[in-house]
């Protein structure tokens, strides 16, 4: 059995209408849209809906895609945006429905990570993330989870180098303080 | 740069050669610095553990049938949600509809009005000015629509400053001379020179 892999082959297989081949591509890269939205909106129900929108773009979308970049890059930038949407669109129902400016603690599914200890550690961190201003977060979950160099998230964001630079150095910093108030 | 600065980049890698053993020296000599230094460290170190973390696979395994569920499942017709869009559609166009009207009945009292008070001489306009100016509401023509000094406006178009004009304003004749440009001043000098009352004065 010939089992295509490559993104290439996988797409091109799909927009000839195979679905199987766009299941294929789901399953590869659905772990990675979590993670990105799950540490940019602190999440697991609003991370869970951006995964799913963003399977949906991909499905309709794919056509549209012509190869000018890996194709993790054309999903990275759907589910960026996507997530930037949905924190715009909290924000503005907090606004009005006068709720507190608390940030509820929800995991949503409790055992998105199996291991205890880990998810601890994680939840602490999410926490942290969750405090910093958006521009800040964005540039800290791209460099240090995404791994992403500061020319890709420039071409990305459309945010110059030294802009970047500087809201990261400002996320490391803040990031440090709040680990240092809560005894790492 | 700041310690804190030379710190982040130490840690990702922009330091120059020079600048780097220069840190690492004082790293060496400082305990305050190595101290900094390790709580930011810590920052890495745990970003770093949990991006190695995996997510639990039952979790995973879900989300592609639930993405197919709800691609795959015919669409409803909901007539709840179809009704408060054709509710919604309908006020907008009456909404629309009431605007463009009030819009254009504007625009067509305005152009009466612009040709009722071109068909105007000077005293005309002089009397129905001081009509509007003493707050007497004389005639039909006067619009609803059109607040009064847009009346007063449009009755005042190619109106001459005259005697006339300045008593209807109560404006005193030196207020009007030194309203005048020093080209209207020009203007109005070559025309008293030429006009027949400085030769009947003369005489």
């Amino acid at each position: 059995m010939n089992v295509k892999t490559d993104d290439y082959e996988l797409i091109q297989d799909f927009l000839s209408g195979n679905e199987q081949s766009f299941n294929i591509l789901a399953r590869k890269y659905q772990e990675r849209i979590y993670w990105h939205a799950r540490r940019m909106l602190g999440d697991h129900d609003d991370a869970h809906e951006i995964v799913q929108q963003v399977l949906l773009v991909m499905h309709s979308k794919l056509n549209t895609f012509n190869f000018s970049s890996a194709l993790y890059t054309w999903i990275y930038k759907i589910t960026a945006t996507r997530s930037l949407n949905l924190i715009k669109k909290k924000k503005l129902t907090r606004l009005f429905t006068f709720n507190s400016d608390e940030i509820v603690e929800n995991s949503g599914y409790e055992n998105i990570i199996e291991d205890i200890e880990a998810r601890e550690r994680f939840i602490k961190m999410e926490k942290h993330l969750n405090s910093l201003p958006v521009k800040q977060r964005q540039v800290f979950v791209m460099r240090n989870y995404d791994d992403f160099s500061y020319e890709e998230i420039s071409n990305m964001t459309g945010k110059s180098i030294g802009t970047l630079k500087a809201n990261y150095f400002h996320a490391f910093r803040k990031m440090k303080e709040l680990m240092e108030k809560n005894d790492y | 740069m700041t310690t804190d600065e030379r710190i982040v980049k130490y840690i990702e890698n922009e330091l120059s050669p020079q600048e780097r053993n220069a840190f690492e020296v004082d790293m060496n000599n400082s305990v305050e610095l190595r101290e900094e230094f390790e709580k930011y460290l810590k920052v890495y170190v745990e970003t770093n553990e949990i991006k190695k973390l995996k997510l639990n696979p039952l979790y995973l395994a879900s989300v592609l049938p639930e993405f197919r569920d709800k691609f795959d499942a015919p669409k409803t017709f909901s007539v709840k949600r179809n009704l408060g869009y054709a509710f919604g559609a309908m006020l907008v166009f009456i909404l629309s509809i009431v605007v463009l009207k009030n819009f254009f009945n504007a625009k067509t009292e305005l152009t009466d009005l612009q040709e009722f008070t071109q068909s105007l001489n000077e005293n005309q306009r002089i009397e129905l000015l001081k009509n509007l100016n003493g707050d007497q509401v004389v005639f039909e023509i006067i619009s609803d629509s059109l607040y009064k000094p847009e009346l007063i406006s449009l009755f005042e178009t190619n109106l001459k400053v005259n005697n006339e004009v300045a008593e209807t304003y109560d404006i005193e004749y030196h207020e009007i001379i030194s309203g005048l440009s020093k080209d209207e001043v020009d203007v109005i000098y070559k025309e008293i020179l030429n006009s027949d009352l400085l030769k009947k004065d003369a005489l």
